[in-house]
């Protein structure tokens, strides 16, 4: 499978999975588009051997306050780590792959200032809340090694899942 | 007053999660937000009963302040679960091997999270 391909898969299973255990399920949205008022946007950079680039997180401002579980919420902090956590899933999800990236601190930005997120011709996986509040994502990435990406397949290295306790 | 438990993210939610889970069983927090603030705390307070701790900080991360805690003898008596979005299996070796007691994958189910805490503190 085109690495392209897995990232979109990646992407969307690890949205669905980060949301859910928030407490708000998602679906795929019926079609694309993302209001630009009151959204948080943040960013995280990535790179590794094979593969580099960043992760692009926009949410809804209300998605972004029924996701943070305590009552003195910082939007900023809290999308931040949203994406902390959401380029965490998709580097786990990336392991048996043979591909390793490291992560950085995320950047957070108001969404206006990245109007062009989801413009044509830049497609982005776009899911949406049972009240309509939407998440968008993509992966602006470069491939380092095309050689090992050419022959991309799963392998079966074994990675903790979100939420377990492993005691040593 | 229950036992301190020191909360080391830089992010300030994580660490009002974490602590809003833990106050319910009767921990004192004290929060860090780095590995190196999480070092001068310790080293000023030696009633910190457990550590909760995240991998990726900025200016010490996680694992640089196990190699710490090693290097000042407070590791392997003090018991410090790693609390991340890392799941690479050769960092949680590194950390077992540092004397860390656990590995957590964020985002934490409270319930578990606290009992981890009571179990490796035994309260």
């Amino acid at each position: 499978m085109a690495i392209a391909q897995t990232l979109d898969n990646i992407l969307f299973t690890s949205i669905n999975g980060l949301f859910k255990a928030y407490g708000q399920p998602m679906e795929e949205a019926k079609n694309g588009g993302f209001a630009i008022d009151g959204a948080w946007c943040a960013m995280v950079g990535f790179g590794g051997p094979t593969l580099s680039g960043a992760l692009i997180l926009t949410v809804a401002a209300d998605l972004v306050s029924r996701t943070c579980q305590v009552s003195e919420l910082s939007p900023r902090d809290w999308i931040g780590e949203l994406a902390n956590q959401l380029a965490g899933r998709v580097k786990n999800r990336l392991l048996p792959y043979g591909i390793v990236i490291q992560v950085q601190i995320p950047v957070v930005v108001r969404r206006e200032r990245l109007a062009p997120l989801d413009g044509p011709g830049l497609p982005c996986v776009t899911m949406q809340a049972q009240n309509g509040s939407r998440v968008a994502a993509c992966i602006d990435h470069i491939v380092h090694d095309p050689e090992s990406v050419e022959a991309l397949s799963r392998g079966d290295l074994e990675v903790p899942r979100e939420g377990d306790v492993i005691l040593f | 007053m229950g036992k301190r438990v020191l909360v080391v993210d830089d992010s300030a939610s994580i660490r009002q999660q974490v602590a809003a889970a833990l106050r319910d069983g009767g921990f004192e927090i004290l929060e860090a937000v780095d590995g190196q603030e999480a070092l001068d705390r310790l080293q000023a307070d030696p009633a910190i009963a457990a550590v909760l701790c995240d991998v990726n900080m900025p200016r010490m991360n996680g694992l640089e302040l196990l190699d710490k805690l090693v290097a000042n003898g407070r590791l392997p008596q003090l018991p410090v679960v790693m609390l991340t979005t890392e799941g690479q299996p050769a960092l949680m070796q590194r950390a077992k091997a540092a004397g860390a007691k656990g590995w957590i994958v964020k985002p934490f189910k409270p319930p578990l999270l606290l009992a981890t805490l009571q179990r490796i503190t035994g309260c």
